[in-house]
């Protein structure tokens, strides 16, 4: 039935792992996927990800991404990456208690094997400098003509201590 | 069954003040909230969001950080930010002939008593100089206090609105 969000995957995170990896993309529609309580267990790092083909992740150099990243307490960046092994989207996030990362994330294109991969983003968090406010706007793309079937998280340096990861369809 | 459940729907018109109570529960950890302005009188004004806590009272402390980026189609990108605040941004400058406008807020973890309430949103109208603008905004309201609902307010005048709260379901 048209007109539903439909969960394909999640995975809650509650002893340290080195990544999160959700697939079951198989379909042309927009997927969407969602995390909350993610917190790394040390700091400053980044909170990236890749996208996986077959279920594995894709660390080639060929992401590109830009994002605004703005700040409570000071003033906002531009972030850009091109030819990147991964998009770096939460940068400085931290490990200490309520310094957790919330946000939304859309992937387009990604079971279509003609097309490159895109996403766009939105982000929140406290970050590992004093727990300030900062989040990310923008988005990314796979610049690989091939079948995307999920998506790969991970912390730059350390693990993923917790948090509740979900994929969804836009049906 | 859709993950993403209908909670509640609510229509105001001409009110300074709209409170959505009792919609946040364990249920779920995200919130999406759709606000279809459609009037506004005074302007140069702000709507704005505060939380209610479980006591059923309007969160007004010192205890939101928020910061926006107001991207206007007339003049200027502009950056606004505050911490210590008593509210998180929704729409600011808002133009009474041109009053109409739209928000996406999401809210993550405001029930649960163990985190802080974190705040996502897009929002769009005409400000007072009859400019579009459109802002992205970020928020984090830093208590742990259980939120059970919203309150959105204008610091004058009135406004009417059609407010819809839907829970992100995630089924283990």
């Amino acid at each position: 039935m048209a007109g539903q969000l439909v969960q394909v995957a999640t995975e809650t995170v509650t002893s340290a792992v080195a990544s999160v990896t959700l697939t079951g993309i198989d379909s042309d529609d927009v997927y969407m996927f969602a995390f909350t309580n993610v917190l790394g267990t040390s700091e400053p790092t980044n909170f990236s990800y890749r996208l996986t083909e077959s279920g594995t992740a894709n660390s080639t150099s060929n992401y590109d991404y830009a994002f605004k990243e703005l700040f409570a307490g000071s003033s906002f960046n531009n972030r850009t990456g091109t030819n990147q092994n991964r998009v770096l989207m939460n940068q400085g996030s931290g490990s200490t208690a309520l310094e957790t990362q919330q946000g939304i994330l859309y992937i387009y294109n990604a079971n279509n094997s003609s097309e490159f991969t895109f996403t766009t983003f939105e982000t929140t968090f406290r970050n590992a400098y004093g727990g300030a406010l900062q989040g990310a706007q923008g988005g990314g793309v796979f610049t690989v003509t091939s079948a995307v079937n999920g998506i790969y998280f991970q912390q730059d340096s350390g693990n993923i201590a917790s948090g509740t990861f979900t994929l969804y369809k836009v049906v | 069954m859709s993950n993403l459940r209908l909670i509640n729907e609510t229509t105001a018109s001409s009110v300074a003040s709209l409170s959505i109570t009792d919609v946040f529960s364990a249920d779920f950890d995200i919130y999406k909230i759709t606000f279809a302005l459609t009037d506004k009188q005074s302007s140069s004004d702000d709507l704005s969001i505060r939380l209610i806590n479980s006591s059923g009272s309007v969160i007004s402390a010192s205890e939101y950080d928020r910061a926006n980026l107001n991207m206007k189609a007339g003049s200027s990108f502009a950056e606004a930010r505050s911490t210590g605040t008593t509210s998180f941004f929704s729409h600011s400058e808002l133009n009474t002939s041109n009053d109409s406008g739209g928000a996406l807020s999401y809210l993550f973890n405001p029930f649960n008593s163990s985190s802080y309430t974190f705040h996502l949103a897009q929002t769009d109208g005409y400000d007072s100089s009859n400019n579009f603008q459109s802002k992205k905004i970020i928020g984090v309201h830093k208590d742990t206090t259980t939120i059970t609902g919203f309150n959105y307010f204008a610091d004058s005048g009135t406004f009417s609105a059609t407010i819809r709260t839907y829970g992100l379901r995630v089924d283990s």
